[in-house]
C-alpha cells in the first residue's frame, strides 16, 4: 500500500466503476429481438391458410425498444458518488487525517455537491444528460490533480476529457475513458515501483 | 524474485483487449441482435403478413444456424492479446534461444484459430462461448506456468463471468473488472524479499 503514489486508487476506482455502471446499462438493454418476441407472444396469430376479413389495430410492444437503456444521468450520479466514497476511504486508511471531523465533513460535502452541481449544470447550462457526468468527473480528477500536485493527473484529466467529453459522451465514450484511468493507475503503481520500469 | 509480480501484464493486456472488443460492439451496433432475427426481421415487422409466417420464418432460421456465428471479435482480440504478451515478455525476460521463444509464439498464434475452429466444428459451440473458453485456457497455460494458485483462481471466476452473464458484451465487460482486480492485485503483493531488496 505504501508503494508508488497514492493517486492510482482514485484513478483504478472511477475506471472500475465505470466498468460496472456500463455492465449495468448493457445487462439492462433488452434486445430487438425480445421485445419482438414479446410481440409475437402477444398478438393474436392468423393461421397461415385462413381468410382474414378484418384486422384489429395492433400496438406493437416496443415502446421500451426506444428508450431501452437506463437513462444517463443517474448512472453516471451513482458512479461518480461510488467513486468519491471509495476515494475517501482509501486517503482515510492511507493518510490517517488528524482531525476526522474535518475529513468526514469534507467527505459528505463532496458527495453532497456532485448531485448540486448536476442540478446546476442541468438547469444553468441546459447541458445535456450524458454530457453532465464526464464534465463533474473532469471536475473531480482536476481536483485531485491540484491536491496531489501531480502533473500526471493533470495529463491523465485532459486526455480523459478530451476522450469522455468531446469525441463521444455515451457508452463508448465511457469504456474509453475507462480504459484511458486504468492505464494511468497502472502507470502511476509500475512508475512508482522502483525496479519495475528498467 | 517477483515471479509472478510480472503476471499483471497478460492479464491488464487481455482486459484491456475485452474492453476494446466491447467498444468496438457498442459502436458498431447492429440493432438486431441475433441473427435469425435477422432473417426474419423483414417478415416480423411487415404489418401485412401474418404472424404465424414471422414464427416459421424465425424457426427455419434458427435451424438452419448451427453455430451461431461471434457477436465480438474475440479472434483479433486474442491474437493481439497474443502478441502484446510476447512482444512484453521478449522485452522483459530476453530469452536464451530466440528460436523456441518465436516457434512458441507463432505455436500459440496458429493455436487460437485452430482451437477456435475445433469448438466451434466439434463441440458446436456458440462464438462467444469459444471466445471466453479460448481466453479462459490461456490463463490456465498462464497460471501453469507461473504456478500460482492465486491465477488459478483468477481463471475459474473468468471463466464463469464471461461465459455466465447473459448479453456477451455485458459478461466480457466484467471479466475485465475481475483480469483488472487480479492485475492490481498481482502488482500489490508485498515482494517475497521485502520492500528494502530492490
Amino acid at each position: 500500500m505504501g508503494r508508488g503514489p497514492r493517486f492510482w486508487f482514485p484513478l483504478a476506482l472511477l475506471g472500475f466503476a465505470q466498468l460496472g455502471s456500463v455492465v449495468v446499462q448493457l445487462l439492462w438493454r433488452r434486445s430487438r429481438a425480445e421485445s419482438e418476441s414479446a410481440n409475437l407472444l402477444l398478438a393474436p396469430a392468423v393461421p397461415p391458410g385462413a381468410t382474414e376479413y378484418s384486422r384489429a389495430q395492433r400496438w406493437p410492444l416496443d415502446f421500451h425498444v426506444g428508450d431501452s437503456s437506463l437513462p444517463a444521468g443517474p448512472v453516471w450520479l451513482v458512479t461518480l458518488g461510488v467513486a468519491v466514497l471509495g476515494t475517501a476511504v482509501w486517503y482515510a486508511f492511507a493518510r490517517r487525517p488528524g482531525r476526522v471531523g474535518w475529513f468526514v465533513l469534507g467527505t459528505i460535502a463532496a458527495l453532497l455537491a456532485v448531485p448540486l452541481l448536476d442540478l446546476v449544470g442541468s438547469w444553468q447550462f441546459r447541458l445535456g444528460d450524458g454530457l453532465r457526468g464526464p464534465l463533474l468527473a473532469t471536475l473531480g480528477l482536476l481536483l485531485l490533480a491540484a491536491c496531489e500536485r501531480s502533473r500526471f493527473v493533470l495529463l491523465t484529466t485532459v486526455a480523459f476529457a478530451l476522450v469522455a467529453v468531446v469525441l463521444s459522451a455515451d457508452t463508448a465514450g465511457m469504456l474509453a475513458s475507462a480504459m484511458i484511468l486504468l492505464a494511468a493507475a497502472f502507470i502511476a503503481l509500475l512508475r512508482g515501483s522502483p525496479r519495475s520500469i528498467p | 524474485m517477483g515471479c509472478s509480480r510480472r503476471s499483471w501484464f497478460p492479464l491488464a493486456a487481455l482486459g484491456f483487449a475485452l474492453i476494446v472488443l466491447v467498444a468496438v460492439d457498442l459502436v458498431t451496433d447492429r440493432p438486431e441482435s441475433t441473427l435469425g432475427y435477422q432473417r426474419s426481421h423483414g417478415f416480423a415487422t411487415n404489418e401485412l403478413n401474418g404472424t404465424g409466417l414471422a414464427s416459421e420464418q424465425r424457426a427455419i432460421a434458427a435451424a438452419v444456424d448451427v453455430v451461431p456465428s461471434a457477436r465480438l471479435g474475440w479472434l483479433a482480440g486474442l491474437v493481439c492479446v497474443v502478441l502484446c504478451v510476447a512482444a512484453w515478455s521478449w522485452r522483459q525476460l530476453r530469452p536464451e534461444r530466440p528460436g523456441r521463444f518465436l516457434l512458441g509464439t507463432l505455436g500459440a498464434l496458429a493455436a487460437v484459430p485452430l482451437l477456435d475452429l475445433v469448438g466451434a466444428l466439434q463441440f458446436r459451440l456458440g462464438g462467444d462461448v469459444r471466445g471466453a473458453l479460448l481466453a479462459t485456457l490461456g490463463l490456465l497455460v498462464l497460471a501453469g506456468c507461473e504456478r500460482s494458485w492465486f491465477l488459478l483462481a483468477v481463471t475459474g471466476v473468468f471463466a464463469l463471468v464471461a461465459t455466465v452473464f447473459l448479453p456477451p458484451a455485458a459478461g466480457a465487460l466484467a471479466a475485465a473488472g475481475v483480469l483488472f482486480a487480479a492485475a492490481f492485485a498481482v502488482l500489490l503483493r508485498p515482494r517475497p524479499d521485502g520492500p528494502a531488496a530492490a
